[in-house]
């Protein structure tokens, strides 16, 4: 491109954008924005922590209920051996 | 030897009273309420806010209408006729539609970014966590408990229980 169809260029989206700027101005109807539009990003936990904290306690109450299991197994058999004993 | 070994065995075993159980699933009622109500409440002051931009909307538009009106004599003289600009009325026609295009994305904007979804869906998830978590630690008390009641019998004290017990009288003297 060469430098006069640079400015060429340039003074089309100037004279566009007073084009659009003049429309603004002159719309009644344009009332604008409200001054805010949401909250912040903040937050109490990152997704990361969440996930990691998610992965691992799942993996510990997972093992509980394999050891709940175990110990309702256990608890039959010393039942069995009781009753064959006693 | 069996009896050393029961109470090795049971005084090993944890307690979780079942109030624990009960506490994380109002718990995770009172997140849910408590989401609602903040979703209903963003909701209601977004649609008020809406509701006014667009009665300001239709004010300004009957102000413009109003400006395009010419009012003529009628023939017989004995009354007018009122005359509206056509090209004036199809722009102001558009710059409403316009307006009240751009007013409904504000409200969808307003209504997401003050609805915190993301740190309510985290609060969720952490008491879904915990109550998994509790659930578990419930079933292996059970299981335990059963444990003991079976065979040490069912009218002899729970380990923690007793001790809870004596810690209880203790605290009263």
């Amino acid at each position: 491109m060469t430098p006069k169809e640079k400015y060429v260029k340039a003074l089309k989206e100037v004279f566009a954008a007073q084009k659009e700027v003049h429309a603004a101005e002159n719309n009644p109807f344009n009332l604008g924005m409200p001054s805010h539009l949401g909250l912040s990003e903040e937050t109490f936990i990152t997704d990361a922590v969440l996930t990691q904290l998610s992965t691992e306690v799942s993996q510990a109450a997972n093992d509980n209920q394999k050891f709940t299991k175990l110990w309702n197994l256990g608890t039959d058999i010393l039942l069995k051996a009781k009753e064959i004993l006693l | 030897m069996i009896l050393l070994f029961l109470s090795i065995l049971c005084m090993s075993c944890g307690t979780i009273p079942p109030e624990f159980l009960t506490t994380m699933e109002k718990e995770r009622e009172g997140i849910n309420l408590l989401k609602e109500r903040h979703q209903k409440t963003v909701y209601e002051l977004t649609e008020n806010w809406y509701q006014e931009r667009l009665n300001r909307l239709l004010f300004i538009k009957q102000l413009e209408i109003n400006k395009i009106v010419l009012s003529i004599p009628d023939t017989d003289g004995s009354s007018t006729i009122e005359v509206i600009k056509k090209e004036a009325l199809i722009k102001i026609d558009a710059q409403f539609s316009a307006a009240v295009t751009l007013t409904t994305k504000i409200r969808n904007l307003l209504i997401e970014g003050y609805s915190d979804t993301s740190n309510w869906e985290k609060l969720v998830k952490l008491n879904t966590i915990n109550l998994e978590m509790t659930r578990s630690l419930t079933d292996l008390n059970a299981a335990q408990r059963k444990f003991y009641s079976d065979l040490a019998g069912k009218n002899i004290p729970f380990p923690s229980d007793f001790i809870n017990q004596q810690t209880q009288e203790l605290l009263k003297n």
